[in-house]
């Protein structure tokens, strides 16, 4: 969790190409050690096709940049087409792909109910969502093969992306069908049930409630982020107190704590300060800007080891 | 140890009550059988009783529900699994976990137990429940049964005084549903657990029952108390009272009823072997298919003539569905499969649709239309098909007695409903032949009737139909060959009533009752099955 945080932030703090590579190649190489699985042709394409979209639609829409690839002599649609235009597409892009790369390793080393588990006590309706978001996927992934199947039967033969239309509503509504079961699962067996004071309750979601304006002020005045930070810290301390006061729930096989855990926590949480720090003194170093005219991506070198440091989990000896 | 006091209850959206003015009080240590059509409200009854019903579905709520002096207005499901546990059919959508003594450890953990108390439970518990042999394993490579035991385990982990079953043996063959429910009913005397388990098929639980509670259409209690008080009652029943009712005979089966019954069953005649059709309209050689895990289909062969049903039979896990999703084309499979001598096994699945239609187990994945008359009519529209002549849309909803709901959304309908929608669905295309994987699933007696008697004018219209089911009531009552699948191998073949007789673990309860193959079910007690109807 802690790797997946760390990487998480790291890649929606950095916009600089190079870098973002580095962490989609260190969350690939985590994947195939936890798989012994090369990386897919499949997953290859999705993080292509992730890419070319936001690129696509910012070479097409946006009209800054002074080295104009293309023209038309037609009103609205004629352009200017701008390289400018196309490489912030791809970072962009990029990123967005970089970033679900780290959470496709995250959802494959940690299991819905490994992430239950973790959750604070207090906070056990947020625990049912995250676990019925978390089985969301692999269930869409099941109900689109049952969909799929039953048009089949009655004699639809597939058209590929031309069938997505009639898809998409039966493959959500069965989804959310299974995601509910789940849910009336862990009802049934008592989730929730722990003891927490109803104070202990309010104080774990006032932490939850800080943390989300946190991100807002971030989003909305990012040049202020003293604002965002002081809000995220007041957030976490109050949901450390709720764990500290209720205390972490027993576990029937307890997880070992080794050293090689110690390493990697303490390392990935030195890579997020440190980026955190950079885009507080130097954000230059991490962001790069296309606009007004192309140039190459920065490259440094101290920057670029510390962010590999990212795929220690993956050489490490030890299991996973 | 349960209070319910008038207690009505509908569901967010829902125009009426799901459960209406029910009152009833069950003791310490009862069992209580819950019974009722599809769509009776017998799910939302034990809901109410776990307390899903309100906190976790919403609606509107009146009356009182008390369990173990928990008041569920005030306790939520959560407070309530302490005092409740419960497992649902299908439990493998309902685990949380992966192996099987975490799934045990779960609720302990949920409820904050220290760590000695829930190893010492967790072991408990398994060794209770004889569970040893499994604690170790993946829950997704458990058999049906095996995963039904586990579901209980875990809500009996935090040892409740309330145990609540949503049909834990609907998706059971025949021996693995008897060996659960010896089980539970050892489990419960045992403990002295309040259960209340709700089924269709009565006859494998009357015996544990100290009481039913009959509900009716519209989500009354229509009946409560004593099983002899309420069953002569209903309007349906385990298969030797409706065989009773059907010789005239009183429902309430007395020592003298049960000997006169016997009597009577003894001396009603085999009915003689239809004249199989004349031509073989399935035909398959050789079909075979291997899973990646190491189960593997092989080698089957069979032919299913004109006007012929033929059941599939075998216990969970035998192959019956993979065989049926490879004669679909749902699996690529080796071997030959031809339709009125045409090969079929080079087609697509959309290239074998309109000639052959299928069903699977649960319907519900297989509608996907807004209205159950855009179901029909997207089939027409796949097809390339134009409405009118045989292919009439609105024929075919009263057909299948669908027009009350034509314009409803059909996962909103009962089981009952929902499998005539998905049939319909497919039977618009006018098919030759008709797989049925598991059609009785979650069906009410009524419903399975209604089926039986559609597959029989099938069979009168020349269809060949293959029905793939642990149902063994319904397999004699529709069927008149049978193939026992045994590890993805034809283990055997032959006449159904015979079929049956010859395996212990899958004789029909008329079977068993008179020791002898023939009657076999109910529908055989007919004037027109060709029986001597030489009374006793």
């Amino acid at each position: 969790m802690v790797w997946a945080g760390s990487a998480g932030g790291i890649a929606l703090l950095v916009r600089n190409p190079w870098y973002l590579l580095l962490i989609a190649a260190a969350a690939m190489m985590i994947r195939w050690r936890a798989t012994g699985q090369r990386p897919s042709a499949g997953m290859l394409r999705l993080f292509a096709g992730l890419m070319v979209f936001p690129t696509l639609l910012n070479f097409l829409f946006s009209r800054a940049g002074e080295t104009v690839l293309l023209e038309f002599p037609v009103r609205f649609i004629g352009g200017p087409y701008t390289l400018e235009a196309l490489l912030f597409g791809a970072a962009a892009g990029l990123q967005l792909a970089s970033l679900l790369l780290v959470m496709m390793t995250f959802s494959l080393l940690l299991s819905p109910t490994d992430l239950l588990r973790r959750i604070p006590a207090g906070l056990a309706p947020a625990g049912i969502t995250a676990s019925i978001a978390m089985n969301f996927a692999p269930q869409a992934r099941r109900s689109f093969d049952a969909v799929r199947e039953a048009q089949q039967v009655r004699g639809h033969a597939p058209r590929g992306f031309r069938d997505l239309r009639g898809i998409v509503t039966p493959l959500v509504i069965l989804s959310l069908e299974s995601a509910l079961t789940v849910g009336e699962g862990l009802a049934t067996r008592g989730w929730g049930d722990a003891a927490v004071s109803e104070a202990g309750r309010r104080m774990a979601w006032a932490g939850v409630g800080l943390f989300a304006l946190g991100a807002i002020a971030w989003s909305l005045a990012p040049t202020r982020g003293w604002i965002a930070a002081i809000l995220v810290g007041v957030g976490a301390t109050l949901l450390l107190a709720v764990l500290a006061r209720s205390g972490s729930r027993s576990r029937y096989r307890p997880e070992v704590w080794r050293r090689r855990d110690s390493i990697i926590v303490g390392v990935t949480l030195g890579v997020l300060s440190l980026t955190a720090i950079l885009v507080a003194l130097a954000p230059s170093l991490l962001v790069y800007e296309p606009y007004p005219q192309a140039a190459w991506p920065t490259f440094s070198w101290p920057v670029a080891l510390a962010v590999s440091l990212l795929a220690l989990p993956a050489v490490l000896p030890g299991h996973d | 140890m349960i209070e319910i006091d008038r207690l009505t209850y509908t569901y967010p959206r829902a125009d009426r009550p799901a459960l209406s003015g029910i009152t009833l009080r069950v003791q310490e240590g009862e069992t209580v059988l819950v019974t009722g059509r599809s769509g009776s409200g017998k799910s939302t009854l034990l809901g109410a009783v776990n307390g899903l019903v309100p906190h976790f579905y919403g609606g509107r709520f009146s009356g009182r529900v008390v369990v173990g002096g928990r008041n569920t207005r005030v306790h939520r499901a959560h407070d309530l699994a302490g005092i409740v546990g419960t497992a649902f059919q299908e439990p493998a959508t309902r685990f949380i976990t992966r192996q099987v003594a975490d799934e045990l450890a779960f609720g302990l953990e949920a409820a904050g137990l220290s760590g000695d108390e829930i190893g010492r439970r967790v072991r408990a518990t398994i060794e209770r429940l004889d569970l040893g042999r499994l604690i170790d394993r993946p829950l997704d490579q458990l058999s049906g049964g095996e995963q039904q035991r586990v579901a209980v385990a875990a809500a009996l982990a935090r040892e409740p005084r309330v145990l609540v079953l949503d049909e834990p043996t609907s998706q059971l063959d025949t021996e693995s549903a008897q060996g659960v429910l010896d089980w539970l009913s050892d489990l419960c005397h045992q403990d002295g657990l309040t259960t209340l388990i709700s089924e269709h098929r009565l006859g494998r639980l009357l015996p544990e029952a100290d009481r039913v509670a009959a509900l009716g259409e519209r989500g009354e209690l229509e009946a409560w108390g004593a099983p002899e008080e309420v069953i002569p009652r209903l309007a349906y029943g385990p298969p030797l009272i409706e065989a009773a009712r059907r010789l005239g005979l009183p429902s309430v089966l007395s020592d003298d009823t049960l000997a006169l019954l016997r009597n009577r069953l003894l001396a009603w005649a085999p009915r003689p072997l239809e004249a199989s059709g004349a031509e073989t309209r399935l035909a398959c050689r050789g079909v075979g298919f291997a899973f990646p895990a190491g189960f593997e289909l092989c080698d089957i062969g069979l032919e299913v003539r004109s006007g012929e049903a033929v059941a599939i039979l075998g216990g969970n896990g035998s192959g019956k569905t993979t065989l049926l999703r490879c004669l679909m084309g749902l699996l690529t499979h080796r071997g030959e499969i031809a339709v009125d001598g045409a090969p079929f096994h080079q087609r697509p699945v959309a290239g074998r649709a309109q000639a052959m239609a299928y069903v699977p187990q649960w319907p519900s994945a297989f509608l996907f239309a807004d209205t159950v008359r855009d179901e029909v009519l997207t089939t027409l529209q796949y097809h390339g098909l134009e409405p009118g002549g045989a292919l009439d849309p609105e024929a075919m909803l009263r057909a299948f007695g669908l027009m009350p709901v034509a314009d409803r959304y059909p996962r909103d309908l009962s089981a009952g409903e929902r499998q005539r929608t998905a049939l319909a669905a497919v039977m618009i295309a006018a098919p030759k032949v008709v797989l049925l994987d598991e059609p009785t699933l979650g069906m009410d007696s009524e419903s399975q009737a209604q089926l039986a008697r559609r597959i029989r004018t099938w069979k009168q219209a020349g269809l060949s139909v293959v029905v793939a089911t642990h149902d063994v009531e319904f397999a004699s009552a529709v069927a008149e060959r049978a193939i026992v699948l045994h590890n993805g191998r034809m283990a055997a073949e032959g006449p159904t009533a015979e079929i049956l007789f010859e395996r212990p673990a899958l004789q029909t309860a008329l079977q068993h009752f008179t020791g002898r193959p023939w009657p076999a079910c109910v529908q055989d007690l007919t004037t027109d099955a060709g029986g001597d109807h030489a009374d006793d």
